[in-house]
């Protein structure tokens, strides 16, 4: 995290991070103030790494979650649509911040978008995953396999919509491009709320562990077996659903579309630590904060000012370093 | 406490509606090896997972030591009763011992699943079940019969008085056919009991205490083993296919039953 802050096109050292970091937080460092222009690299960096390693948590955690419920390595965040609904939420702000509904809503424009983009990519997320929960359950019991196949169903509706709607706004420059960069995952300019969105979805999420990690181990026989043994399998079901639901609604409501995280950082932690979920969802939680900013801060180094957006760079290296995984271990992949 | 189990009017129809039980009784008390017997299609599974409270029965009554086992917390219901299925999935990345320390989750208290105690009983369990000698291994290194195995060693790790088996020997060998029916007669003595499905009439006719004969959901025929397994009970649901004897040993005489295609035998 302090290597994150310290590294970019524009150096900061150990002592003018201390001193930005205690102007931050109100606090009198003794020396010289940073100069005004510094002060603000140190923060936007801050709040950069901050938000980064609370998304690449919330991600991580998720994927672990689904891949336990779901008993699939291939599992991740995406399938309840959340990804998709977060982006046609964010995609819907955009429009109004860029004044596509002038009858309709005020001029809301320049702060207001630092809050109107998360918010309405939160609430798109988590109603696109309460839409698939209740098309998957239409009795008030949810059958996995039924859900997985609506999460895949809605999530290539959603996304028709969302080109649908950037189609529509093509020749507009300034907006298509604020919706292209929200897709490909966007860390920069973040402020306190987006790391705080972050942490708090992340945190609220962690809560669940103690009350599905054992179980989720459980649950690889079967919800049925699961059940048998003493498994609350309703119970597991719903607090999996929510915390994964929660912690990536917030991740992607304030960084756009990461891809892989959720899906790699869980096979990582079993690679490195047995495959016991019990085991690997708190393992996953600080490896994902760590994947995220450690790949970030490696970038940021390597290609000085222009940097790819985090989305970009976890498909661009998170793709074929999938492949050599499930390569390397094909035998148990295809038949775990 | 003296287990016991008791269905009444058992009903299940599958979504598409195929009934698959139509108004089976069951009783199941202590000491008893109640076998389940009966053709392919015939409710015998889908009778089990509505006993164990796994399936909803969508008529008639199902309690254990009076209370319905629909409304048993999970975790009182999985002390009581525990579930030997007849098939998981290979489970790779799972050692054995691991597995089996799942049968002590109803047992412990939440964050004090896994202690030392509760391993020990789980290797204690596979040592019982002659299984001990896999305890490190991976579950997807097993054979069929191995893992049918470890499932019983779970069961016993689960110590439940009531110990329902989806046809528990079907990957066996002949050997360990009989070690797990004498082990399912052992768990049976005292105040445990155990309802066993399968097609193997002739280890049920060894250690039934009562067959009960399904064909088409429905309870047919429920008795002794000399009941049962006879001509007049088993050819109006098996067909004429079978070939009845009896067995003379240690002074008593048991019925078997093979399966023949070659006409009467002299």
């Amino acid at each position: 995290m302090v290597l994150s802050v310290t590294v970019g096109p524009t150096s900061v050292g150990l002592p003018d991070l201390a001193r930005g970091v205690a102007s931050m937080l109100g606090l009198d460092s003794g020396g010289v103030p940073l100069e005004r222009s510094r002060q603000a690299i140190v923060e936007l960096r801050v709040w950069r790494a901050l938000t980064a390693g609370g998304v690449g948590a919330s991600l991580a955690l998720a994927g672990a979650l689904l891949q336990g419920l779901f008993r699939n390595p291939l599992a991740a965040p995406s399938l309840l649509g959340l990804t998709s609904g977060a982006s046609l939420g964010a995609t819907v702000a955009i429009l109004l911040v860029g004044g596509y509904a002038p009858n309709l809503v005020m001029e809301v424009r320049g702060e207001m978008a630092t809050w109107l983009i998360p918010v309405f990519g939160f609430a798109g997320a988590l109603g696109t995953a309460l839409l698939v929960t209740l098309l998957a359950a239409p009795g008030g019991r949810i059958a996995t396999a039924t859900l997985l196949l609506v999460g895949i169903a809605v999530n290539l509706c959603v996304s028709g919509v969302v080109v649908a709607l950037q189609s529509i706004v093509l020749a507009d420059w300034e907006v298509s491009r604020a919706i292209l960069a929200w897709s490909y995952g966007w860390l920069d300019d973040r402020k306190g709320l987006h790391a705080l969105t972050a942490w708090a979805g992340l945190a609220v999420a962690a809560l669940t562990l103690p009350f599905v990690s054992r179980e989720l181990d459980l649950f690889r026989g079967g919800e049925e077996d699961a059940s048998a043994l003493g498994v609350n399998a309703p119970r597991v079901r719903a607090l999996c659903l929510v915390a994964s639901a929660l912690a990536t609604a917030c991740a992607v409501s304030v960084a756009g579309q990461i891809a892989f995280v959720g899906l790699i950082v869980p096979h990582l932690v079993r690679l490195c630590g047995g495959s016991l979920f019990a085991r690997v969802l708190p393992l996953s939680i600080p490896a994902g904060a760590l994947f995220l900013v450690g790949a970030d801060t490696l970038q940021r180094a390597l290609l000085k000012g222009s940097a790819f957006p985090p989305g970009v760079l976890m498909s661009l290296v998170g793709g074929p370093f999938f492949l050599v995984l499930i390569l390397r271990q094909r035998r148990s992949a295809m038949t775990w | 406490m003296v287990a016991r189990l008791v269905a009444r009017g058992v009903c299940h129809t599958y979504p598409g509606g195929v009934r698959a039980l139509d108004g089976v009784d069951v009783e199941l008390a202590a000491g008893e090896v109640l076998v389940v017997i009966g053709p392919n299609g015939s409710g015998k599974s889908t009778l089990l997972r509505c006993l164990a409270g796994l399936l909803h029965a969508s008529a008639g009554t199902i309690t254990l030591d009076g209370a319905p086992v629909a409304s048993l917390p999970a975790r009182q219901r999985a002390r009581a009763m525990a579930v030997v299925p007849q098939y998981l999935p290979a489970l790779p990345d799972l050692k054995v011992v691991d597995f089996v320390l799942g049968g002590r989750y109803a047992h412990a208290r939440r964050f004090a699943f896994g202690r030392s105690e509760d391993l020990a009983l789980a290797r204690a369990a596979l040592g019982r079940a002659d299984a001990a000698q896999w305890a490190e291994r991976t579950m997807n290194e097993l054979s069929g019969g191995q893992r049918q195995r470890v499932l019983f060693a779970r069961a016993l790790a689960q110590d439940a008085r009531l110990v329902l088996f989806d046809e528990p020997t079907s990957s066996l060998d002949p050997e360990h056919q009989l070690a797990a029916f004498e082990s399912i007669a052992s768990l049976s003595r005292g105040q445990g009991a155990s309802l066993v499905v399968t097609h193997d009439l002739n280890l049920a006719s060894q250690f039934a205490t009562r067959i009960l004969l399904l064909a088409d959901g429905k309870a047919v025929a429920t008795g002794s083993v000399s009941d049962i397994l006879r001509p007049s009970v088993l050819e109006p649901v098996y067909g004429r296919c079978l070939h009845f004897g009896r067995i003379e040993s240690g002074g008593a005489s048991r019925p078997f039953v093979l399966p023949w295609s070659g006409g009467p035998v002299q």
